[in-house]
């Protein structure tokens, strides 16, 4: 028995006042909520300028395709900013713990009623907010887009259990507050297979690593101590990593909600005069104000400190160097987000902080390759120095 | 009340109505009948309802209003955030009562008294004396009735030994029975020609209905829904041993194959388009949900099927296993008030997932009612859950974690006691088990149990149709269903200006609209008059937005 028995006995939610819904010519683009074309969504409020935000996790949205004939790409924008946090806070039921509204949103993307791969959002150290964005693009064979169907992208949560230690930094609901800024449909173009080595930029353009957001110039740093990788078919792959330190600039709680500038009145209650109302106004605009100011003076502190402190913190004291590179402390496995075991991956370190990690096995479905680097010495210096350390991604080896 | 107005808004509409109801009533200086209205809700929406449909008789024979209103602590906890009497009486006065009678104030008086109890109360200008009535509730039905109301006031599926020596309980029982004793003694010395209530369960409301069916009043039922809506039932078609619901259950039915089943043709077209509309949420609201996870946007079969494989596997369900959605209903709420298979509402689901379980040829979604947290403090649904947490074919969930666009991709059938997804379900395709009795279900669209036997029977069936792929609902079960949507939006739903459309709201706005209407248009013809006197002159089961037996093309 195939799932389709469940359509073909189903009579129908037609009416006859329904209307054939409008379809998005390929190749076209949905960047607004209120294109017609964007038939249903799930978990979504629908935006002006941007196809909308998550209010839900999983959440989906379902455009309607002019008929295709031939392979086509799928390409997603998402995004994190401040607003993000902001929405995880008001919307993510209290009893969800660990609060986590700038930690880094590690989501499965499904279309068609499978897994296309994995993103992830993070807020780089250095920042206050969460302020990233993503290009996620897959492909979708004409027998997977039925003319009567529908384009289906999903975000779904990472459902299976992962390493505590990964786990515990993952904000939950992870799609709550990720703005999608377009959905992209094109006709497939050839694209070469990938041999050899490529530098960590090309990687990410390419999609072959997901470090939580683009590169700053020519440096892809691994935001929160992880990657996602695709699919591959066979071979070994080799990433090849190098540490610094970072100063973790912390981010910015998420406020509280404002009330009104001019408090409610109560049924009964006697009407504020305009006396009353133009100081409860002043209040809630001083209130602002004071909070705004605080949070540039932290801004501010944090940015001098940084600047002061900076030659000292970018390279590896020489003991956590010792520790790392000499001693072996780094550990760096494969987690596929679906199915399958963690496999440790090997980790060989090199000169001048770099470290290569390579898999044997390269997993069926999306994964991430998590690196830990956690001892005492490593924490130790973190306190004594502020600072954290952080991955740029330098190439990526398929062989 | 809940009234979210200006005290000024208020008085200008108290002023208005006062001098419009004067006028556009029949006299009743010399009248000896009476009509007994109900204001015992805080919604401000349902008492003038209420008053409205008294009113609207009042043009059809001359008659007195007696009012009766007030609130205790227990139902303060339960229900109401804000009730103040004073308000309820400046509004009746203004709708032209000639009485208004704080009744549950009268009960606490009666109740403190204990043995001196007084043996007669002022209802205006006659004497009520208490104890006259020539009979009395049936102590089974009284039973019954403070065991519902207990359970509702403390929030409880069911009453524990615990709950039943407790002092809510002796409260409620010793106020019930006083509460009787009460209503009886006003229907048996008012005689009045109906009763116009908002609700019929529970102690206030419910023990009024009681004295009326069984000194044979009329029991006008106003709906806290659309325009406006009623339901009435003449105590000549009344059934001994029914609840008013039963009786209306049976009535509604007759009425529906007769006068609208008949009339498809003609209404057609117009139910397709309430179906239509229904869908995008307009016109039928789900009041508790709104914006884009109340709409349905699914448009052919290719759709639903791919959306259903998202929603399985969100839920880690067999995609190759059909979907039943249990719909667990708000526990505490008016029990026992219609025929129904099990003992009590959570019995039902209770069994109904301990079956559940037995079956995993199918994948079984629970859904929560969504206004749970005012019924159950309890855990029930939760406890549930947590019993069959082991079993992967059962998911329980609340309401709102699914849009309904993905539940409706997915639930292959939908069971229910007597939830309002029964009538939904299949007017989209959908097949629906009822284990118990409403408003529509002798209008043949939803499978009805008649016992519990009957209820294992029907679900066996329908797991075994839906693994072998056949279709479960007919396509005149759709049409019985789109058309009862009609019925319910249109059909049996009142415009008028003078009682704005319940989405208008309790504020300011509501209070204006009534207001205009008042000043603004003249009465004569009026959808509200016009119809509660067809109504009541032909006896019929329910306010009929146009005369439904000599419906004719061209009239919708």
């Amino acid at each position: 028995m195939t799932t389709d028995v469940f359509t073909e006995r189903w009579f129908g939610m037609g009416t006859e006042f329904d209307r054939p819904a409008p379809r998005l010519d390929v190749p076209g683009a949905v960047t607004s909520g209120r294109q017609p074309v964007l038939l249903l969504d799930d978990g979504l409020t629908r935006g002006d300028g941007v196809v909308g935000r998550f209010e839900a996790s999983p959440a989906l949205v379902a455009v309607k395709l002019a008929p295709v004939r031939a392979p086509v790409t799928v390409t997603l924008r998402l995004v994190a900013d401040e607003d993000t946090s902001e929405w995880w806070e008001r919307r993510v039921p209290e009893s969800v713990l660990p609060r986590l509204p700038h930690g880094p949103r590690l989501l499965r993307v499904r279309s068609q009623g499978a897994t296309r791969g994995a993103v992830v959002l993070a807020r780089r150290p250095q920042d206050f907010q969460l302020r990233t964005r993503v290009r996620f693009t897959f492909q979708l064979t004409p027998d997977e887009l039925p003319d009567d169907g529908m384009l289906i992208v999903e975000l779904a949560d990472v459902t299976r259990d992962l390493p505590e230690s990964l786990a515990g930094t993952l904000a939950p609901h992870p799609a709550v507050g990720v703005r999608l800024d377009a959905v992209e449909v094109a006709p497939s173009t050839e694209t070469p297979a990938v041999d050899g080595t490529i530098d960590g930029v090309a990687a990410e353009r390419l999609g072959l690593v997901g470090t939580g957001g683009p590169p700053s110039g020519a440096l892809l740093s691994v935001r929160d101590g992880f990657f996602t990788v695709p699919p591959t078919r066979s071979g070994v792959v080799t990433w090849q990593l190098r540490a610094s330190m970072v100063r973790d600039a912390g981010p910015d709680p998420v406020p509280p909600q404002p009330g009104p500038a001019i408090p409610r009145r109560a049924p009964g209650e006697p009407p504020l005069s305009t006396r009353d109302k133009a100081i409860a106004v002043a209040r809630h605009e001083a209130d602002a104000l004071r909070a705004d100011v605080r949070r540039r003076g932290r801004h501010v502190a944090v940015r001098a400190l940084r600047k002061a402190t900076g030659p000292v913190h970018r390279t590896l004291t020489p003991r956590l160097h010792a520790d790392l590179f000499d001693r072996g402390l780094i550990r760096a496995r494969l987690v596929p987000l679906e199915d399958g075991p963690v496999v440790p991956c090997r980790v060989t370190a090199g000169s001048g902080g770099r470290v290569s990690v390579s898999c044997q096995a390269p997993p069926a479905g999306p994964a991430v390759v998590d690196l830990t680097h956690a001892t005492a010495d490593v924490s130790a210096l973190a306190r004594a120095t502020g600072g954290r350390l952080c991955w740029h991604l330098v190439s990526v080896t398929h062989a | 009340m809940r009234l979210q107005a200006a005290e000024a808004e208020f008085d200008r509409f108290r002023s208005t109505a006062e001098v419009f109801w004067r006028n556009n009533v029949l006299p009743n200086d010399d009248a000896d009948t009476w009509i007994l209205v109900e204001a015992l809700h805080q919604d401000i929406r349902v008492s003038l309802r209420n008053l409205t449909v008294a009113n609207a008789l009042r043009r059809v024979f001359p008659a007195k209003l007696a009012v009766f209103t007030g609130t205790d602590e227990d139902w303060y906890a339960a229900l109401w955030s804000d009730f103040d009497v004073s308000r309820v009486r400046e509004l009746a006065e203004a709708y032209g009562a000639d009485a208004v009678i704080d009744v549950h104030g009268l009960i606490d008086k009666r109740v403190a008294a204990g043995v001196d109890v007084p043996p007669t109360f002022q209802v205006g200008d006659r004497e009520v004396a208490v104890g006259t009535a020539p009979s009395r509730i049936d102590p089974g039905q009284l039973d019954h009735i403070v065991r519902a109301t207990a359970c509702r006031v403390l929030r409880v599926p069911r009453l524990s030994d615990a709950d039943l020596d407790g002092e809510a309980y002796a409260r409620v029982r010793s106020r019930s029975a006083e509460f009787s004793r009460v209503y009886d003694a006003i229907v048996h010395t008012l005689r009045p020609a109906a009763l116009v209530t908002s609700h019929v369960d529970y102690n206030h409301w419910g023990l009024a209905v009681e004295s009326a069916m069984r000194l044979d009043v009329p029991v006008l039922h106003v709906q806290s829904t659309g325009s406006l809506k009623a339901y009435a039932l003449f105590p000549e078609h009344a059934t001994a041993d029914r609840s008013f619901r039963a009786c209306l259950t049976t009535l509604i039915g007759d009425y529906f194959d007769k006068h609208v089943w008949d009339n498809r043709e003609l209404i057609r077209r117009s139910a397709e388009l309430v179906a239509w509309r229904a869908k995008g949420n307009l016109g039928r609201p789900s009041w508790w949900r709104a914006g884009s996870s109340a709409s349905m946007d699914l448009g052919n079969a290719v759709e639903r099927a791919q959306l259903r494989l998202h929603g399985v596997d969100r839920l880690g369900f067999d995609r190759d296993k059909p979907v039943v959605a249990v719909f667990n209903h708000a526990v505490s709420d008016a029990l026992n008030t219609n025929v129904e298979t099990f003992d009590d509402l959570a019995g039902w689901f209770e069994e109904t997932a301990a079956y559940a379980r037995t079956r995993t040829d199918a994948n079984w979604l629970f859904l929560d009612h969504p206004s749970q947290a005012l019924y159950d403090v309890s855990g029930f649904f939760e406890g549930i859950a947590e019993r069959y947490a082991g079993a992967r074919h059962m998911v329980f969930r609340p309401s709102r974690a699914l849009s309904k666009n993905m539940l409706w991709s997915m639930a292959d059938l939908g069971v229910t006691v007597r939830g309002s997804v029964s009538n939904e379900l299949p007017a989209y395709g959908i097949p629906a088990i009822q284990a118990g009795w409403s408003e529509w279900s002798a209008c043949g669209l939803s499978n009805v149990a008649a016992d519990q036997a009957d209820y294992w029977r029907l679900l066996d069936t329908a797991l075994r149709g839906l693994v072998r792929g056949e279709r479960l609902v007919t396509d005149e079960q759709v049409e019985r269903a789109r058309l009862w949507h009609w019925f319910y939006r249109a059909g049996n739903d009142v415009a008028s200006p003078v009682v704005p459309h319940w989405d208008v709201g309790a504020g300011d706005q509501l209070l204006r609209v009534v207001r205009v209407a008042m000043t603004g248009m003249e009465t004569d013809g009026d959808p509200v008059f016009a119809a509660t006197r067809r109504m009541w002159e032909r006896r019929e089961p329910f306010l009929t937005r146009l005369d439904l037996t000599e419906l004719e093309a061209g009239q919708l």
